[in-house]
């Protein structure tokens, strides 16, 4: 399971990190491969995920009372588990689930096969946003490629992008037709908070902020006890910009759900978006010691603090402790340092990340750039000329080395940009 | 290179056995045998003496030699507080009883208070143990410093040098490995409690996680917690700080001795002064100064400073220039509430300025009382004979017939009889006539009604967890209550009451108009407004005044735990202790077991187990022989005619609370 976050994540990185287009060229091939790769692990997980919960109803039914159970709803649970107990009693267990003519058999088979689709939900949603972003970056290739006239990297780059547009449509027609299964579920079983929940989530997932506000708002009130409905419905307040009522649901779903980071995440989001920085870090603090291990929470808070980098950097320092191989961690940490004018050390984690990752043009250009900066011209003018041989066209490398190359005729003190922070 | 140490047992040891050689010869006549035995017992007597001299070599480093950590060394102007004792043993002893002299000690066995047992601290993911090897303390953590890429951080052990305070807790300083500058241990110690918290738990401040802060003695503590001090500062990891003492001793209120040593010295001129009118030379004594430079001696350090302007370049070579009888202000930048400026620029000070003001310009955190006395119209009427100054109610010396223990004086260092009214009649003559008294405040004579503390320096600064008298002297207002947010004194110890029924009774006892009222002001209890919609500020003086032994008199308190409970799941970790500390106040709650610091989903558990143990001694009959005495119902205290609590008004409130940031940095 980790083992495919991070795959799925080091792939969304691949998408993000703005490089040059000659690089792009290069790593079209890497790109199909990690996207291919991360694609198939998740497809994979869902198919071993699914594939009990298709076959073997019994098991079914008992991975569907965990659930419940899970949910603390009892009374629910221990209805369950007497009509189970009635099922198992009157018959042998079918190999598959049968058609089964009892009326509350097949409410629960209902419910179950709800509650069962809405458990890949989340899993389908990455899928389409990692082909998304993947179809984003093929078509500004392609554009950068015929700017370039390079006519058979853009037909490289058409063909696979028509590869990622049908795996998009397919996944989407799926989407599609699970939304219509939950909003079967939930008109079937109007009460039950899972099919509701499942639901308001699909819509807020798809975007859909107003239909999830709608629906949700009298349900919120019907479950107000529930945090995870409550949470739903301040994502479809965020997401129609009503910040200010979305942070007081948010408030609300933090206090129902004590131990989980996610409101408060949203809320320094929302927090970042209104221009309060302070609170934006605050509340992401509170994220981070819900899930102090979680790399990507320390990353985030790290950089929150970017206008107080002393601050950032124990945060970054943390990451790099918990993820030592991390060229990307080495990298953000020797910004942040930099920015705190610790020269020396931001050097050393410049160079540990190209020690970790050769092919880090971002770590080349910031080492090259620091040395410049510090008076070190012949040093800064070797890791900008490498950086270049990765990354040829990358227009920061290139403005950098010209740079250096007339101080280094003039031999003056430079003074030019700040490093290059890495896009989240 | 061998250090100078190890060279002097060497030459030591070397003396020893040239001394030893005619003992020898001796016994080499006698008997080869015994000649042997001689050396051999020779030998093993300096082996113990060089190993006594290696293993106690480092504490008794000349301190001039002494490197992870400052070094105390008198200099040429502050001769340091030993030099004091010779001439008053007294007051160098009445000053040793105080908690000023030990703000700042060196780590040693008896200083040491903490459990240094090697327990598990965690905070955010990061762990330190505590640790003590042979009357030495130590930090085992994982170096917070290392951002290497080959696994995970190596452990290390960091020795605790210094301690900052012996009163409430103790702060842990660790050698830091450059020069002598010092990294704070990220937990502290508390004294009463008996535990460690982590520092920032300490501090009333939104969740941070830890830091070890590399130089933060050497460039902010130092200059109130030591005396004499030359911070000798390049950066954080470069700084050879030396101090004449470490704590606050003589010099420090007194100004530097070395002149007034000098000149007592001789016993020709130290018997005719004494003899004379007790005024001595070249030294400073704050009760005789003028009563604003008297004050500004305690206000070198229990005042606002803005620090940013002032000449660090200076500061970094020796210290804060002001010295005690010098004007404070042509030294240091005090941040004064009472320039006209001050209200217009409040919101654009820095935050860390602003934060430690009511927005009216009233010191809100502790130890920062002389911004508050310079405040008050007993202080700057003008007429010098009656001006109010910290030495009107505190004396740095306990005085000879004080029937005090020294620990109970050294509490508030309070002159005796100061924590009574005694302390305002002293020029408000009028009010020691009972009659007088009562007419004034309609409380009986000998209830805390009557108390003049309680009413005009009531409770609104916040520091050490608790909460503590402003110093600034002042009558309670309904209209700065709701302009600033301050808890008046009626409503701080009349807990169930609106703000509407101290109006009223304002203008009817004292004829003061009552400002337009917000309809929840008219109609719930104020401790409750502030509680679920205050800040986090407001949120921690209303936990401490539900412990507070007059208000629980005041308010019939059995309706407070059930708002109690809502302040153990607080954001903030000092409103949660502070909480569950008044909940410990409650009648059924004496032993509630709860950790503040416990994961957020427990806290929950915990608010929750209150209300339902509340709920039900509430609802229970009063079976108590004599008159009936139902408990408190209604809407004002959100609780309806069963005495349930009103959830959903709850939720509202809570809703509408004031979740800005606050930090009180004391």
């Amino acid at each position: 399971m980790l083992r495919i976050r991070l795959i799925a994540a080091s792939a969304y990185l691949a998408l993000t990190v703005p490089l040059g287009m000659a690089q792009e060229v290069t790593l079209l091939q890497s790109l199909q491969t990690s996207y291919s790769d991360a694609l198939n692990k998740l497809i994979r997980e869902h198919d071993v995920r699914l594939k009990p919960l298709k076959s073997n109803y019994r098991e079914g039914l008992n991975q569907y009372r965990s659930l419940v159970k899970k949910k603390g709803d009892v009374t629910d649970s221990s209805e369950l588990i007497a009509e189970e107990k009635r099922f198992l009693a009157e018959q042998t267990i079918p190999r598959k689930p049968a058609k089964n003519t009892d009326p509350n058999i097949a409410r629960l088979q209902r419910e179950f096969n709800a509650s069962a689709k809405g458990l890949i939900t989340q899993k389908d949603r990455q899928v389409l946003t990692l082909t998304g972003k993947y179809i984003q970056r093929l078509e500004s290739l392609k554009t950068e490629f015929l700017q370039q006239e390079n006519t058979p990297r853009a037909l490289a780059a058409n063909e696979e992008l028509d590869r990622a547009k049908s795996i998009y449509a397919s996944l989407r027609k799926s989407l599609q037709s699970d939304t219509k299964n939950l909003e079967a579920a939930v008109t079937a079983t109007p009460n039950n908070p899972q099919a509701i929940l499942a639901l308001g989530t699909r819509y807020n997932e798809e975007g859909r902020f107003d239909l999830a506000n709608a629906f949700l708002k009298s349900e919120v009130t019907r479950f107000g006890r529930n945090g995870l409905i409550r949470f739903q419905y301040a994502r479809s307040l965020q997401g129609m910009g009503q910040h200010a009522k979305a942070l007081i649901q948010y408030r609300r779903a933090a206090r129902q759900l004590p131990d989980d980071p996610q409101p408060w995440q949203q809320m320094s989001m929302i927090y970042e978006a209104m221009g309060r920085r302070e609170e934006s870090c605050s509340t992401l603090v509170q994220a981070l010691y819900r899930a102090p291990d979680d790399p990507n929470m320390l990353r985030m808070t790290g950089e929150a603090l970017r206008h107080l980098p002393g601050e950032g950097i124990r945060f970054f320092r943390r990451h790099v402790q918990l993820e030592p191989k991390s060229s990307g961690a080495h990298q953000q940490l020797g910004v942040f340092l930099y920015l705190e004018n610790q020269y020396d050390k931001a050097a050393e984690q410049f160079a540990m990340a190209i020690k970790l990752d050769a092919n880090n043009a971002l770590a080349h250009y910031n080492l090259g750039t620091l040395y410049h900066q510090t008076g070190q011209l012949e040093a800064a003018h070797r890791w900008l000329s490498e950086g270049l041989k990765i990354d040829p066209t990358n227009p920061n490398l290139r403005a950098g080395l010209a740079k250096l190359n007339q101080d280094l005729r003039s031999r003056t003190s430079p003074n030019h940009g700040l490093p290059v922070r890495e896009r989240r | 290179m061998l250090d100078a140490g190890i060279m002097e047992l060497l030459v030591l040891s070397s003396v020893f056995w040239l001394a030893a050689i005619p003992v020898l010869r001796v016994l080499y006549r006698k008997s080869h045998r015994s000649a042997t035995t001689g050396a051999l017992v020779i030998l093993l007597l300096q082996g113990a003496l060089i190993w006594a001299g290696v293993h106690g070599h480092s504490d008794h480093l000349p301190e001039e030699k002494m490197t992870g950590r400052p070094a105390e060394i008198p200099d040429a102007s502050y001769v340091g507080s030993q030099s004091c004792q010779a001439c008053h043993p007294g007051q160098h002893h009445s000053w040793e009883a105080s908690y000023h002299s030990s703000m700042t000690q060196i780590a040693s066995p008896e200083t040491v208070k903490g459990d240094f047992d090697g327990q598990l601290l965690e905070d955010f993911g990061w762990t330190y143990r505590p640790i003590e090897k042979n009357g030495k303390y130590f930090v085992r953590m994982a170096d917070p410093h290392w951002a290497g890429m080959k696994g995970p951080p190596p452990e290390i052990e960091r020795e605790v040098r210094l301690i900052t305070g012996s009163h409430h807790m103790q702060i842990y300083w660790l050698a830091s490995g450059q020069k002598r500058v010092l990294e704070q241990m990220p937990f502290v110690y508390l004294l009463n409690e008996r535990r460690w918290i982590p520092r920032n738990s300490a501090f009333l401040k939104p969740l941070d996680p830890p830091m070890t802060e590399v130089g933060r003695w050497n460039k902010t503590c130092l200059n109130c917690h030591a005396t004499g001090v030359r911070p000798n500062w390049a950066s954080e990891f470069d700084a050879n700080t030396e101090v004449s003492n470490f704590g606050i001793a003589c010099e420090a209120c007194h100004g530097p001795g070395e002149k007034h040593v000098a000149a007592y010295q001789n016993p020709l001129q130290r018997y005719p002064a004494y003899m004379g009118d007790g005024t001595a030379k070249e030294i400073v004594n704050p009760s005789k100064l003028d009563p604003h430079r008297s004050a500004e001696v305690c206000g070198q350090c229990h005042a606002i400073l803005n620090y940013k302007k002032y000449d660090f370049q200076k500061w970094a070579r020796s210290g804060f220039s002001y010295r005690p009888g010098d004007p404070l202000d042509q030294h240091l930048p005090v941040v004064r509430p009472d320039a006209q400026e001050f209200a217009s620029s409040l919101n654009s000070m820095e935050e860390n300025i602003r934060f430690q003001f009511w927005p009216d310009g009233f010191v809100r955190v502790s130890g920062r009382e002389y911004n508050g006395l310079i405040n008050t119209p007993c202080f700057t009427h003008g007429d010098s004979s009656r001006t109010m100054t910290c030495l009107s109610c505190h004396v740095m010396h306990r005085p000879d017939d004080d029937p005090r223990s020294f620990k109970e004086w050294a509490d508030d260092q309070l002159r005796p009889g100061m924590r009574g009214n005694r302390a305002c009649t002293q020029c408000h003559s009028s009010f020691e006539n009972e009659e007088a008294l009562v007419r004034h405040t309609h409380h009986p004579a000998d209830s805390s009604g009557s108390s003049c503390y309680n009413c005009h320096m009531s409770y609104t600064t916040y520091g050490l967890l608790k909460a503590i008298r402003s110093h600034t002297v002042e009558s309670p207002s309904v209209a700065v209550t709701l302009e600033t947010g301050r808890p008046n004194a009626c409503n701080q110890c009349h807990l169930d009451k609106p703000l509407k029924w101290t109006a009223d009774l304002l203008k009817e006892r004292y004829d003061i108009d009552s400002p337009e009222l917000p309809e929840d002001h008219r109609r719930l209890a104020a401790s409750l407004i502030w509680l679920y919609k205050g800040d986090a500020a407001q949120r921690a003086l209303m936990a401490w005044s539900m412990g507070w032994a007059p208000a629980l008199d005041a308010s019939d308190p059995d309706w407070m735990p059930a708002h109690l409970a809502e302040l153990l799941r607080d954001p903030y970790d000092a409103v949660r202790f502070i909480a569950l500390r008044s909940l410990r106040r409650h009648a059924g709650f004496e032993e509630f077991e709860f950790d503040h610091l416990s994961r957020p989903g427990l806290r929950k558990k915990a608010s929750e187990q209150v209300i339902a143990r509340w709920q039900a001694a509430y609802s229970e009959p009063d079976s108590s022989p004599g008159p009936s005495h139902p408990p408190k119902r209604g809407p004002h205290l959100l609780l309806n005619e069963q005495g349930q609590l009103d959830q959903d008004r709850v939720e509202t409130l809570l809703m509408e609370r004031d979740s800005s940031l606050i930090r009180l940095l004391e």
